[in-house]
């Protein structure tokens, strides 16, 4: 059952402490790392589709985005994601400090496969990273996995 | 008693009327074989001029009333002299001693007058059949009526119309019954101004005189202004709260910055630093996770106190269940003894923050021992009913330090601590508990334990109790 695939991802984060943050929680994995991390919603778009200065980008395997970003803001993105045919079936988790209900349900509206709140701590965070991993390269398949 | 009086046209006629009664008493008590009662009829006169001006006036017509009965003694035809000097003496006597009530009465009226003028409230008198029969000329400020149109009208006119049914059978209770007190007391009241619109008012009702047939006076207060200031109060203290969350929810963010760098640091450097400086890095991430900590309790207190309440009728047994899960490492850890009694109470309140309370109460328990020994826990159910007041509710008794007197009250404020830092917490449990008991109508509080230690109880109003009959 296990695909023992390796995950790219894209990370939206516009904090630089939480990118780093997050960097160094994904640090310790073996099959998930990130092969870009943008700071705001149209530089995401513009890597997922290649384009600009993002010409030579990786297509990654999964997006985590963050919902305040200075522009176009996580939904925004996340919708244009989901209307793109070339882009649709990418899976998106929303990773952010808001808990608000009006948030988690737009997000899953939109199409986000996942919402997840930042963690406080610093092992909470590697422990939802491992956590993750293991959900999205063991007991979720992912379209395109090697498998 | 009518609306305070138009003088002037009305006492020339009184001045009128006076003299002529004198001169045709005089006249009988003269000229004719009568003898008028040897003069007592005057005091007749003197009492009309109750209704003239000043105490000046009665005197003046006293003095002529007096000459007038002294020259009968003289002119009249039919006394008999001893008899006459000593009746008249007496008719003298009381016309001087009514002179002197009237003058009082006359005072005590104006006092009266002044007063009701004078308050900055509204003032009717509504006789029994519910019609006005005085109001002043503050009636103009209330209810927008002058109060020449509000005599003889029925007070159900100032009523709403959705009360005005309602409203006689209300005035018959208050004669059944009649006592000072203030109308419909713990309602919002509304009266109707002459323009349709509603006002809100503070009404006291005060009987008067005794019997079925009496009068009420009632003072209406028009408090539209404090209810806006007690609005205005109740809305910064809403935003105060937001405000409180919102800060609260965005420290998180840079603290979270604070922590997980020390931690790195730490991580990375501890090789390469001192002692001390790995003692630092330590105090360092531990006041940011108490910080954390902080942080979060005053979020939870803050929705413990706004979020809204769903309600099911729930057992007893279900919500102490559901706290203990959550402890169960504890208790383990700890190597509690936990009872639980079997009088727990079946209640309708939100689970999610019921089982919160109790959790805070037994997470404190588990805490707070004496020494080296074991937590020994007890959860029992709680009932009160004295008088009016019937609460039900948990009561949770721990082995721990006891809370001094002084503290009783203070630990259930926020963030205040009755005991060494030693113990871990930010002291917001207790006001969590505080809060969730209120908004059922509930309270908590502390007493010690017999044999060492505290018992808390939490109790909630009692109309969210099941009775025993409806099971």
């Amino acid at each position: 059952m296990s695909n023992g695939g390796r995950i790219d991802i894209l990370l939206a984060e516009d904090n630089e402490d939480d990118v780093l943050l997050i960097e160094e929680a994904f640090a310790g994995l073996e099959r998930a790392r990130f092969v870009g991390v943008v700071n705001d919603g149209r530089s995401a778009l513009a890597f997922l589709r290649q384009s600009g200065a993002y010409r030579n980008a990786a297509r990654p395997h999964f997006v985590i985005l963050d919902i305040k970003m200075p522009g176009m803001t996580g939904l925004e993105v996340l919708r244009e994601i989901k209307r793109e045919p070339s882009l649709r079936q990418l899976p998106v988790a929303i990773l952010t400090t808001s808990n608000r209900e009006e948030d988690v349900s737009e997000s899953f509206a939109e199409g986000a496969c996942s919402y997840i709140c930042k963690p406080a701590s610093l092992d909470a965070f590697r422990e939802l990273a491992r956590c993750f991993e293991r959900y999205w390269t063991e007991t979720s398949r992912l379209p395109g996995d090697e498998s | 008693m009518k609306v305070l009086r138009d003088v002037s046209a009305s006492t020339s006629l009184l001045w009128l009327l006076s003299g002529v009664a004198v001169v045709a008493l005089f006249l009988c008590d003269t000229v004719t074989p009568w003898g008028v009662a040897d003069g007592f009829p005057y005091i007749a006169v003197v009492l009309l001029s109750l209704w003239l001006p000043s105490a000046r006036d009665t005197w003046a017509v006293t003095g002529v009333a007096s000459v007038a009965l002294v020259a009968g003694l003289v002119l009249s035809p039919s006394s008999v002299p001893s008899r006459a000097i000593v009746n008249r003496s007496l008719a003298l006597l009381a016309l001087w001693a009514t002179a002197f009530v009237v003058n009082k009465g006359r005072w005590n009226l104006r006092v009266f007058e002044l007063a009701v003028e004078g308050l900055p409230h509204a003032v009717l008198i509504v006789d029994a059949k519910g019609t006005i029969s005085l109001a002043n000329r503050q009636v103009r400020s209330v209810f927008g009526y002058e109060p020449r149109e509000l005599i003889g009208r029925r007070v159900e006119t100032l009523v709403p119309a959705e009360l005005r049914g309602e409203h006689p059978r209300y005035r018959e209770s208050f004669h059944a019954d009649p006592v000072v007190r203030p109308m419909g007391a713990g309602r919002d009241l509304y009266a109707l101004r002459k323009s349709g619109e509603g006002v809100p008012v503070e009404i006291g009702l005060t009987p008067l005189g005794v019997g079925p047939g009496l009068d009420v006076l009632c003072t209406v207060i028009d408090i539209t202004e404090r209810k806006r200031a007690e609005r205005a109060i109740e809305v910064q203290a809403e935003e105060l709260e937001t405000l409180v969350s919102v800060i609260s929810h965005d420290l998180k963010e840079p603290l979270r910055a604070v922590e997980s760098f020390s931690r790195l640091v730490e991580e990375r450097a501890a090789e390469r630093l001192l002692d001390k400086e790995r003692d630092f890095l330590r105090r360092v991430v531990a006041a940011a996770g108490r910080m954390r900590d902080l942080l979060d309790d005053i979020v939870s207190l803050s929705r413990a106190r706004k979020s809204r309440l769903d309600a099911e009728w729930l057992e007893g047994e279900t919500l102490v269940a559901d706290a203990l899960g959550r402890l169960s490492h504890e208790v383990e850890d700890r190597l509690a003894r936990v009872v639980v009694a079997n009088d727990l109470p079946r209640i309708r309140v939100d689970r999610t923050w019921a089982t919160e309370a109790i959790y805070n109460l037994l997470s404190n328990a588990l805490k707070f021992t004496e020494g080296e020994e074991p937590p020994d826990i007890e959860v029992a159910g709680y009932a009160s009913g004295n008088g009016d007041v019937r609460e039900v509710g948990f009561v949770v008794r721990d082995r721990g330090p006891g809370v001094s007197a002084e503290s009783r009250e203070r630990i259930f404020d926020m963030f205040q601590r009755a005991h060494p830092r030693s113990i871990e917490g930010t002291g917001a449990g207790l006001a969590i508990v505080k809060a969730v008991a209120e908004r059922y109508g509930g309270r908590v509080a502390v007493a010690p334990r017999p044999g060492g230690g505290s018992e808390f109880i939490v109790a909630f109003s009692a109309p969210l109790v099941e009775e025993e009959t409806d099971r």
